[in-house]
Order: structure tokens, then C-alpha cells, then sequence
């Protein structure tokens, strides 16, 4: 399905502080952009506002279906399938890796059989090396697995549009680059598109589409990764510069 | 005169919010899939945890019950009154009442905290995006549950109330034990037991729903952000509760005489 999202002026202030102040992006279907910027600039609060869990102030977020003939129809988010990968992975800490994972597919809307539900949550668990332990309470995983299973429930709906909220924090170089083939092979498999927040610079870049760089409220930088060592503006520099000291040393 | 009037506006405000809540929550279960297994599970969370202390102060309160109109009766010679009096107070008030404040201090506690803890750690955020009914989900089988939990922990609570007021009457004080139990079964009447049982009922619900209410909107009623929010949202509820229960007390039985 081709669609497009396109989210304009939007801005979300809580109280007199502004996080957000006139967004404008595009996300096209089957692609990847990494959300980048400091902490704190509204990074989370952007995927939310998409999600529709928090309220935007003023903008808007439309999506479209773009029909073969170019057609443009209105359609909501909901309708197109997405999924929220939380950057606390919110899991659900009565219920085991696998009911976890499983989650969306027992309770959502849908007529999967209990066969093919296991099937899917199976296959997921054994491709992110968590079958051996998805009888067990995410209390006693560490917080990489846990990271595991919280993506692992983003994809088992098998979305059209997928939010990272930093994915990879808290994860060992080698579960990151898992992490980031898993998103490139999934987004191969299932032809999703995806906005991730990520501050894993510059490994993002290895699969992102587009690099968003987010300041001040405002997207300041939007294009292909290898542009983005193009920028001149200082700040923009050093917080990059930082990211690919910090990667290096891990 | 004017802030009085506008705490009772709160307070009414207030009440309309939580009992919106509450008919949001026991519609949206029904969008919900394997409803049996969640009520069960619900009542037996709330139902398990409360039996023991439900026991032990329906048994004491019997046994006090006892020994005190015991002592009163017998001034004006009219011991053989004890099974009436105990049984009526226990089936038409305490029953009901001391159950309901005990279910909320063990249960109701527990539930909001579990609830605004799920607030904030953004699993309520995370159903929502699964498509799933957050309130359906977590507050619906909880609602139902006190529904049903309510009622038989009080007749429990009755039951063991009775039998306290035997072994404190009869067994310690002397009384026959015969003219005890007889004056029970003659004195309780089906309107008694009714009327208990719409109290239970009626406490189950609102009870329940205070405390869910208060752990769902943590994040919003709540002065404070975090696990402190979510401590503070804990005693509003129980506090709330305990006084609903208390005014709806009052409230049913004058409906009900």
C-alpha cells in the first residue's frame, strides 16, 4: 500500500513551555527516517503526537492512500497499521516474554487462530534469541532483552508504520546491530515505513532513508544521511561530532 | 458560604466523572476477548486477598458484638435478644460496611497503585496503540469482579460474624445456644439479607471503580509526577472510598427503611 504522511506546523506546548513549535515533515511509505537531536528537544513528544497519545496543541497530521492513478484519499493511521515501540518498553510485567509479545494479536482486532498466533510469536522470539526465555517475567530479564521483546511486540502485527523510540539505547553493540538488521530486514519483509528516534550516531545512518535533525522545536535539517556532514551550523556539528566519539568508544 | 458551595461542585463534578468512568469501563470490556478468564482472574485477585482479613474481622466483630449486647441485654432480662441483635446488625450494617473498608484497604490500595503504576511505566499508552481498550482491558474485569466479590465476602463475613457472636454469647457468657441460633433464623428475613446484599453490590462497584479511577488518572489528579504521584493517588482512593462507602451507607439504608 503507498501512502504518504504529512504532518505541517505542528506544535505542542505543555503549559507555557514549548517542545514543539511548527513541525513539518513527510514520511513516505517503505522508508526509514531517523528522528536525531539532543535530549529533551521533543523527539518522544513528536512520535506520541503521530500516535495520537498526546494531544497536539495546533498542525496537523494528515495521512493518505495514494491509489495507482495517483489518487490521494484521506485515511487514518489506524487504518494503515502502526505500532509504538516505547523507549521504557512498557511491558506488561504480570505477563511473560511470550504473552507479552503476543499481546497485540490475542486482545486486538483480529481472527488469527491460537496456532498461528504461537507460530508468529515463535518465530519473532527465536529471531531475536529470546526463545529460551519466553516463559519468563520481563523482571527477570535484563533491560537488553527486555528491549528485545518490546520490539519483537512492534512487529508482530506486521504494521505499515512503525514508531522507535530509541530502540537501541541500553543494548551491547552487537544486540544493537540485531536490533537495526531486524528494522532493515523487516522493513524488507514487511514493507513498513519507520520513524526512529535514535541517538546511535552514526549507526542510524546504516539504515535510515532520511536523517531528521530536531532543535529548538523546529526540524532543522532534513535529508539523506550523507548530507548531513554538509551542515555548518555549529551546534548541529558538535552534537554529531560527540554521537561518533561516544560510538567509537563502545 | 461560596467556597463551601464550590467543594460540593467538586465534589459532585467529581462523582459524575468517576461514575462516566465507570460505565465507560464495563461498556469497553465487552470489546474485549476471553471476558470469563479476565473476571475470573479479577475476582480472585480481589477475592483472595481479602478472605483471610475478612475472616478474622467478621469473627472478632461477632465476638464483640456479643460479649457487648450481651452485657446490655441482660440488664433489662432480655438476653435471649442476643441472636437478633447480633445477626440484624451484622446482615443490614457491619456486614456490608467492615467488608467493603476492608476490601478497600487490602484490594483497592493495591489496585490503584498497580494501575497508576501502569501509567506511568506508558503500558496504558502502549494498549492504546495496540488497538486494545485500555479501560476495558484493566478496569472492566476489575469492576465486574468487585460486582462479584463483594457480595460473597460479605456473607462470609456475616456467616463467621454470627458465629462469633455464638462463641462469645453462648460458649463463653452461657446462653443457650439453641435459643441463639433460633432467634436468628426468626429474625432475618429475606428484606435483611436484601438489603445487605444491595449495599455489596452498590460498595463493589464504587469502590472499585474510585480506585481504578484514581490510579488510571494518576498522572493528571495527582500533585505530584512518578511513583510519589501514584502513592498519593493510592491514599486519595482509600480515603475517598472509605467516605463514599460511609455517605452511600446512610444513603441506601434510608432507601431502603
Amino acid at each position: 500500500m503507498n501512502f504518504e504522511i504529512s504532518i505541517q506546523g505542528l506544535s505542542k506546548h505543555f503549559g507555557n513551555h514549548v517542545v514543539l513549535d511548527g513541525v513539518d515533515l513527510q514520511i513516505k511509505a517503505e522508508t526509514i527516517t531517523a528522528i536525531i537531536g539532543k535530549s529533551g528537544t521533543g523527539k518522544s513528544v513528536l512520535l506520541k503526537l503521530i500516535a495520537g497519545i498526546l494531544e497536539k496543541s495546533s498542525g496537523t497530521i494528515e495521512c493518505v492512500k495514494i491509489a495507482e492513478s495517483g489518487e490521494a484519499t484521506p485515511i487514518g493511521l489506524d487504518e494503515i497499521g502502526f505500532s509504538y515501540m516505547f523507549q521504557n518498553n512498557a511491558l506488561f510485567d504480570s505477563l511473560t516474554a511470550f504473552e507479552n509479545v503476543a499481546l497485540p494479536l490475542v486482545e486486538g482486532n483480529n481472527s488469527l487462530s491460537r496456532l498461528s498466533i504461537k507460530e508468529k510469536v515463535d518465530y519473532l522470539l527465536e529471531q531475536l534469541d529470546l526463545a529460551s526465555s519466553s516463559h519468563r517475567y520481563p523482571g527477570e530479564l535484563s533491560g537488553g532483552m527486555n528491549k528485545r521483546i518490546a520490539f519483537a511486540r512492534a512487529l508482530v502485527t506486521e504494521p505499515k508504520v512503525v514508531l522507535f523510540d530509541e530502540p537501541t539505547t541500553g543494548l551491547d553493540p552487537e544486540r544493537k546491530f540485531t536490533v537495526f538488521d531486524m528494522i532493515e530486514k523487516y522493513r524488507k519483509q514487511f514493507g513498513f515505513s519507520a520513524l526512529l528516534v535514535s541517538h546511535d550516531i552514526p549507526d542510524v545512518y546504516e539504515v535510515a532513508d532520511s536523517v531528521a535533525w530536531l532543535d529548538k522545536g523546529k526540524i532543522q535539517f532534513f535529508g539523506k544521511p550523507e548530507n548531513i556532514d554538509l551542515i555548518t551550523e555549529m551546534s548541529i556539528k558538535k552534537y554529531l561530532k560527540t554521537g561518533r566519539i561516544s560510538s567509537n568508544h563502545l | 458560604m461560596k467556597s463551601l458551595l464550590k467543594i460540593f461542585a467538586n465534589f459532585v463534578r467529581e462523582l459524575g466523572a468517576i461514575l462516566l468512568f465507570i460505565i465507560q469501563s464495563l461498556i469497553a470490556f465487552w470489546t474485549c476477548r476471553n471476558r470469563t478468564k479476565k473476571i475470573i482472574q479479577s475476582t480472585l485477585e480481589i477475592g483472595c486477598r481479602c478472605v483471610f482479613i475478612v475472616l478474622i474481622i467478621g469473627l472478632f466483630t461477632g465476638m464483640v458484638m456479643g460479649l457487648q449486647m450481651y452485657y446490655t441485654l441482660i440488664k433489662f432480662g432480655a438476653d435471649a435478644a442476643l441472636g437478633t441483635a447480633v445477626s440484624l446488625s451484622l446482615i443490614r450494617e457491619l456486614g456490608p460496611v467492615l467488608t467493603a473498608l476492608m476490601i478497600v484497604g487490602q484490594s483497592g490500595s493495591a489496585l490503584c497503585s498497580e494501575i497508576g503504576i501502569q501509567r506511568n511505566g506508558e503500558q496504558i499508552d502502549a494498549l492504546e496503540t495496540m488497538g486494545i481498550e485500555s479501560k476495558g482491558f484493566l478496569v472492566g474485569p476489575r469492576v465486574y469482579a468487585g460486582l462479584i466479590s463483594f457480595p460473597i465476602l460479605t456473607a462470609f463475613f456475616d456467616l463467621i460474624g454470627l458465629f462469633g457472636g455464638y462463641f462469645s454469647g453462648c460458649i463463653l457468657m452461657g446462653l443457650d445456644g439453641d435459643i441463639y441460633w433460633k432467634k436468628v433464623f426468626h429474625s432475618v428475613h429475606f428484606i435483611d439479607v436484601y438489603g445487605g446484599f444491595i449495599k455489596s453490590v452498590c460498595f463493589g462497584i464504587f469502590t472499585i471503580g474510585i480506585c481504578t479511577y484514581e490510579g488510571y488518572y494518576a498522572h493528571l489528579n495527582s500533585s505530584y509526577k512518578g511513583i510519589r504521584g501514584v502513592t498519593q493517588a493510592a491514599t486519595k482512593a482509600v480515603v475517598k472510598s472509605s467516605v463514599l462507602v460511609l455517605i452511600f451507607d446512610y444513603l441506601i439504608t434510608s432507601f431502603l427503611l
